[in-house]
C-alpha cells in the first residue's frame, strides 16, 4: 500500500483551503454574481452550510468503517470492481479539477499578464513545480501548502481590506438578487464549490485518526466560508451588478483598481503572487489526491511512477477547451454546478447502501 | 550515482523554473523599448471615424531646459510629445502610431482619457469605452475627461506649470479636486459603473483651453455664490498653463446632455458625501455690499431616503457642514453667537437654492440622476427583476425632491471678535 506519512489537523486544514477558498481567486466569484446577483456572499453561505451537513455524512460514513479510507470503503461496500469503478469517478474528478484550474490559471495569466506566452509554457511551468510537489508525496505537498496558508489568507484579507473604501453599500441592493429561491437553490447546487473536502477521506491514514479528521474538514470549510463570502461581499459592494458580471478574474480586476495616493498603486503585484502560489497548489494537492485513488484502486505501493503521466494526462486535458470561455462555461460551470452529486450525493449512497448491506468496519464490527 | 543524478536533475527543473519566471520569456521588454502614453483623446474624425491623439512622455529635456520645452508642449515642460492619427478605432490608431515610433505604445502608465465634447454629445463615448475597459494595459485609476473643443488641443496644453513632471501634474488633478471642489473626481472606473448602473447616471470633469488674455472676460453677477459660476476655458485669468479644469459634464447614459458648473460641483459633491472643503465667497447679509469668505467642510454624510410609492417618488435630502469663517469684510461680529445664526441661516438658504436649482436642473433638462438617488431608490425593491421593472430612470425626473441644509459655524479663524477699523479723523458719520 501506498505510504503517505503523516500531517497534522493544520496541514490538512490547508489542503481544504487551497482546494476551496482559492476559486476565489479565479472566475468563479463572477459565475456566482451573475447567478443570484448581489445576494451572491449569502449565497455561498448557503452552499458552506449545505457542505458542512454533507460533511456530517461523509464522517458518518468514516465512523462507520474506522481506519478504512474512502477506497477501501468504497470496494468493502459496492464490491471490489464496482467500488473500484467509483473509485476511478472520483479519481478523474480531481484530474479534471486540477485540469481547468490550471488551464483558468493560464488563460488568465495570458490576458492580464503574459499574453504572448504560448498556453503550453505556461503550463509547463506550472506542472514542473507540481512535479516536484508530487515526487516527494502528500507530506511535502500539505507542508508546503500549509507555509503559504497564512501568506493567501492575509494576503486576500489585506486586499479586501484596501478596496473597501471604494465600496458603495448600496451595491449590494436589491438585497435578494434574482429572488429568494434562486438564492437558495443556487446555495443548494453550488456546494459541490466545498467539495473538495471529500479528499481528506482519502489520505484518513496520513491523518492519524478521525478526530482530527473532523477537526481539519470543519475548520477547513469553515475558514474556506469566511474567505469565498467575504469576497464576494467586497466584489459586490465595489462593482455594481452589471459591471460585476463582466470581469474576467473579479479580484483581480478589483486589486488594479485600489490606489492610496500617487505611490500606493497596482496593488495586484501582491494578488499576482498569492494567485500563481494558489494556482500551483490547488493543483498539486488535486493531482495528488487522483494520484493516492489510483494507487490505492490498484493497489500501487510507488506512487512515483505515476507522476510523470498523470501530468502528461492533465496537460492533455487542458489544452482541449478552445477558449477561456469554454473553460469557464463549460468545464467550470458544469463541475460546480453538479459535482455535488459525487462530494455529497455518493458518500450519502455509500452510507445508505453499507446500511441496507449491514456493511461495517472491523472495529465497528466488534 | 543515482542519487547524484536525481539531483542534479532536481536542480536543473528548478534552475529552468527559475530563469523562465524571471526572465519573463517571451513577454519580456525592456523598459526603454516602450513609448510609454500619458493622456489619450478621443476627437471624431474628419476622413476617419475618430481622431485619436496619444500625449506621450519622451523623456527629453530632463536636465529641466526651458528650449525644448516651449517648443513641444505649450508653455513649460517638454517631457510630453504628441501623435495624432485619424482611425477608425483606439487600436487601430494605436497600430498606426506604432508605425511612426520605433518603441512600441504602452499605455500602463496613461492618466487620462479625454474626450471631447462633440464625440461626447454624439453618444459615441458608448463605442470607444468597451475597448478602454476591455484592454488590460488600461487601468480604471485614469481620470475621465470631457473638454470644451478638441482633445487634441486640450492635450497640447496638457503641460505643467510648476516642475517637469507631466504624469505627476495629471495626477494631482485628485488633490485639487479635494480642496476646489469645483472639479469632480471621476475616474474611468466610476464613469464606467455609472453608465452602465440603472441606478445612476454619470458625470465627466469638464476640461477646456483658457485663451490668452481672458482677464477681462469676467462676468460676476450678483448671485450669491461667486467664482463657482465658470465652465472651464472661461475663468477669467491671465497667467499658468492655458488647461483649465472646472465644472462637469453630465451624461444620460452614455451621451452627454449637459453641464454644470463649479458650484454645481460643489452641490453634487454634497450629496455624494464627497464635499472635501470648499471656499464660498457669499453677499454679506446685513451689509451686501460687502462680501464674507468662508471655509466649509461636510460634517457627515448626507441623509437621503427616498420613497417610491406610486409613480412619484419622494426624496429626501439633508446636508450636514460645518465651517469656518475666512474674512469678514464689513467687520460686523458675526463671530457673536447672537449673530452666527445670521450667517449660518443665510448660508443654509443660499446653498439649499443651489442644491434645489441643481436637482432642478438634473430632473428637467437633463433627465438623468447624477445624484445616485436610484440607489437609496433600490432599498425598497426585494429583486432586481422588480427594480428593472420599476425603471427608476423614467420615474426620477417626476420625483418630489425635499432639501434641507445645516451648517454650523465652528471656527472663526485667527480672530474672534470684529470690529470696524477706526475711520479717518472728519469722516465719522
Amino acid at each position: 500500500m501506498i505510504q503517505e506519512g503523516k500531517i497534522g489537523v493544520f496541514e490538512a486544514s490547508s489542503l481544504v483551503i487551497f482546494m476551496v477558498a482559492s476559486k476565489a481567486l479565479f472566475g468563479a466569484v463572477r459565475e456566482l454574481v451573475e447567478a443570484t446577483g448581489p445576494s451572491a456572499w449569502y449565497t455561498t453561505i448557503i452552499s458552506g452550510i449545505t457542505a458542512l451537513i454533507g460533511f456530517w455524512i461523509i464522517i458518518r460514513l468514516m465512523q462507520r468503517f474506522p481506519g478504512q479510507e474512502l477506497v477501501s470503503i468504497l470496494k468493502t461496500v459496492y464490491g471490489r470492481i464496482t467500488g473500484s469503478l467509483i473509485a476511478l469517478i472520483i479519481c478523474f474528478l480531481y484530474i479534471y479539477n486540477a485540469a481547468s484550474f490550471t488551464r483558468e490559471f493560464t488563460e488568465a495569466v495570458k490576458v492580464f499578464e503574459y499574453p504572448l506566452t504560448p498556453p503550453s509554457f505556461i503550463m509547463i511551468l506550472i506542472l514542473l513545480a507540481v512535479i516536484v510537489l508530487l515526487y516527494y508525496g502528500l507530506e511535502t505537498t500539505a507542508r508546503t501548502t500549509s507555509f503559504f496558508t497564512w501568506p493567501l489568507i492575509v494576503g486576500m484579507i489585506s486586499i479586501f481590506f484596501l478596496g473597501l473604501p471604494l465600496g458603495k453599500l448600496t451595491n449590494l441592493y436589491p438585497l435578494l438578487g434574482h429572488g429568494l429561491d434562486r438564492t437558495i437553490i443556487t446555495g443548494l447546487l453550488r456546494s459541490s464549490v466545498y467539495g473538495e473536502v471529500i479528499g481528506l477521506t482519502i489520505i484518513l491514514n496520513a491523518l492519524q485518526g478521525i478526530e482530527n479528521f473532523k477537526k481539519a474538514g470543519k475548520h477547513g470549510i469553515i475558514i474556506s466560508i469566511i474567505i469565498i463570502s467575504l469576497s464576494l461581499f467586497i466584489y459586490s459592494l465595489i462593482f455594481p451588478y452589471s459591471v460585476s458580471v463582466e470581469n474576467t478574474i473579479p479580484l483581480l480586476t478589483l486589486t488594479r483598481i485600489i490606489e492610496y495616493g500617487r505611490f500606493f498603486q497596482r496593488f495586484e503585484s501582491i494578488y499576482i503572487f498569492i494567485w500563481s502560489v494558489a494556482a500551483t497548489l490547488t493543483t498539486a494537492i488535486n493531482l495528488y489526491l487522483a494520484l493516492s485513488i489510483y494507487c490505492k484502486t490498484f493497489r500501487i505501493n510507488d506512487h512515483r511512477v505515476l507522476v510523470l503521466p498523470l501530468c502528461i494526462l492533465l496537460f492533455s486535458i487542458a489544452i482541449i477547451p478552445k477558449d477561456i470561455v469554454t473553460i469557464t462555461s463549460i468545464y467550470v460551470h458544469y463541475l460546480r454546478q453538479y459535482g455535488w452529486i459525487i462530494f455529497i450525493g455518493l458518500p450519502l449512497l455509500t452510507l445508505i447502501v453499507a446500511a441496507v448491506r449491514g456493511k461495517k468496519g472491523e472495529s465497528a464490527n466488534a | 550515482m543515482n542519487q547524484l543524478m536525481r539531483k542534479l536533475i532536481m536542480v536543473l527543473i528548478l534552475l529552468t523554473v527559475i530563469a523562465s519566471c524571471t526572465s519573463g520569456c517571451y513577454d519580456q521588454r525592456e523598459v526603454d523599448e516602450m513609448a510609454y502614453v500619458m493622456a489619450m483623446g478621443f476627437d471624431k474624425g474628419t476622413t476617419e471615424k475618430l481622431r485619436l491623439t496619444l500625449q506621450i512622455i519622451t523623456f527629453r529635456n530632463q536636465e529641466g531646459g526651458e528650449q525644448g520645452g516651449r517648443q513641444r508642449g505649450g508653455q513649460g515642460g517638454g517631457q510630453t510629445d504628441q501623435i495624432t492619427v485619424e482611425c477608425s478605432a483606439l487600436f487601430d490608431g494605436i497600430n498606426l502610431a506604432n508605425t511612426i515610433l520605433s518603441r512600441q505604445i504602452n499605455l500602463m502608465h496613461a492618466k487620462h482619457i479625454v474626450i471631447s465634447e462633440e464625440l461626447a454629445r454624439n453618444g459615441d463615448v458608448e463605442k470607444y469605452i468597451s475597448a478602454v475597459i476591455r484592454y488590460r494595459q488600461i487601468r480604471r485609476i485614469m481620470n475621465f475627461i470631457v473638454t470644451k473643443g478638441k482633445a487634441e488641443d486640450f492635450l497640447k496644453e496638457n503641460q505643467p506649470f510648476i516642475g517637469n513632471d507631466p504624469p505627476k501634474d495629471m495626477q494631482l488633478l485628485k488633490k485639487q479636486s479635494a480642496y476646489t471642489s469645483y472639479i469632480p473626481e471621476v475616474k474611468l472606473f466610476d464613469f464606467y459603473n455609472n453608465v452602465k448602473s440603472t441606478m445612476i447616471d454619470p458625470i465627466a470633469i469638464l476640461a477646456g483651453v483658457n485663451p490668452e488674455g481672458n482677464l477681462a472676460a469676467g462676468n460676476l453677477t450678483e448671485e450669491s455664490l461667486q467664482s463657482g459660476q465658470y465652465l472651464a476655458g472661461k475663468i477669467p485669468r491671465e497667467g499658468g498653463t492655458k488647461k483649465e479644469y472646472f465644472g462637469a459634464a453630465v451624461f444620460r447614459g452614455a451621451k452627454m446632455v449637459g453641464e454644470i458648473d463649479g458650484n454645481g460641483v460643489k452641490m453634487y459633491k454634497m450629496v455624494h458625501g464627497l464635499f472635501e472643503r470648499g471656499y464660498f465667497i457669499i453677499n454679506d447679509p446685513l451689509a451686501p455690499d460687502y462680501v464674507i469668505s468662508l471655509d466649509v467642510r461636510q460634517s457627515r454624510k448626507p441623509s437621503i431616503e427616498v420613497k417610491v410609492t406610486g409613480n412619484e417618488p419622494k426624496i429626501n435630502v439633508e446636508i450636514f457642514l460645518e465651517g469656518e469663517i475666512l474674512a469678514i469684510q464689513s467687520r460686523i461680529n458675526y463671530e457673536d453667537p447672537k449673530q452666527s445664526h445670521i450667517l449660518e441661516t443665510t448660508f443654509e438658504k443660499i446653498i439649499k437654492e443651489h442644491l434645489d436649482s441643481l436637482i432642478k436642473t438634473c430632473q428637467q433638462d437633463f433627465k438623468a440622476d447624477i445624484f445616485g438617488f436610484g440607489r437609496y431608490a433600490a432599498f425598497s425593491f426585494p429583486t432586481i427583476e422588480s427594480w428593472e421593472e420599476y425603471n427608476w430612470k423614467e420615474k426620477f425626473p417626476e420625483g418630489k425632491v425635499s432639501t434641507k441644509v445645516n451648517f454650523v459655524i465652528r471656527r472663526t479663524g485667527m480672530i474672534t471678535k470684529s470690529s470696524p477699523i477706526v475711520p479717518p479723523i472728519g469722516d465719522v458719520q
